[in-house]
């Protein structure tokens, strides 16, 4: 079971926006939205891919398979893991609540 | 069934919880001999209209959580914004009864608080709160999560 946050609502997967270039995972974030289409058309779509700055270490069938690879290969080092989606789901969070300042 | 109730703030539906690492990244200090951090007590809202739990950067750093394992997008009607994911475990439970029960949840993706929020540390989202049955009781000024 994949723990990444399954929300009513989503956006399409060409509309996923750059990532502020000083924020964390930014290089591994490009890399995705580079390579998710690729991903998609190859049938990869509700795998987990495992990113390492600009490359796709790997492919899994589960969040927990590309964790483990992603703990031992880097422990706390910058990795990403992304399910392939083609909707990208938008959580329900503190944004634009009465908490924001 | 386990229970815990706590009492109704002025702030809200306000419990203990404690943030640690998850489990799988517990194992993998221990097996690499590197310390392990011990848990933070924080304190923490009942949001129902958080999808994700969140948790203030401060808390993250304690725990050397400083890089994300994933990202996503939080969003409002307003707009949205990157948000950053982290693993840890969510246990709630009453400081006042540490021997009662615990509602432990050993690996869960955590949202990085976009904002700090004033004298709140976690906001206890729909990810955990889906796991207890949540019973709020106005008149008596208590809520209950039973599990």
């Amino acid at each position: 079971m994949s723990p990444f946050p399954q929300t009513a609502k989503t956006i399409p997967w060409t509309e996923l926006p750059p990532a502020d270039p000083d924020s964390p995972l930014a290089a591994e974030w490009e890399t995705y939205r580079r390579e998710v289409g690729r991903l998609l058309a190859e049938g990869q779509e509700g795998k987990f891919a495992l990113i390492k700055g600009d490359e796709i270490v790997g492919i899994y069938d589960t969040w927990d398979e590309a964790e483990r690879v992603g703990l031992e290969k880097y422990l706390f080092e910058p990795h990403m893991i992304h399910p392939v989606l083609s909707r990208e789901p938008v959580i329900r969070g503190p944004l634009g609540s009465r908490w924001r300042h | 069934m386990a229970t815990l109730i706590f009492p109704v703030q002025s702030d809200g539906l306000i419990c203990d919880v404690l943030i640690g690492l998850n489990d799988k990244a517990t194992a993998s200090l221990v097996a690499s001999g590197q310390p392990i951090p011990a848990p933070i007590l924080c304190r923490g809202l009942v949001d129902t209209g958080t999808d994700v739990t969140s948790v203030a950067p401060a808390v993250l750093r304690q725990l050397g959580l400083t890089v994300p394992v994933a990202k996503s997008r939080t969003g409002s009607t307003t707009g949205s914004a990157p948000v950053a994911l982290f693993k840890a475990s969510v246990n709630v439970l009453d400081l006042r009864n540490l021997s009662g029960p615990k509602l432990l949840m050993s690996d869960v993706l955590v949202m990085e608080l976009p904002n700090p929020l004033t004298n709140l540390d976690v906001l206890i989202g729909l990810d955990v709160l889906l796991t207890a049955r949540l019973l709020l009781d106005g008149p008596r000024r208590e809520f209950t999560l039973e599990f």
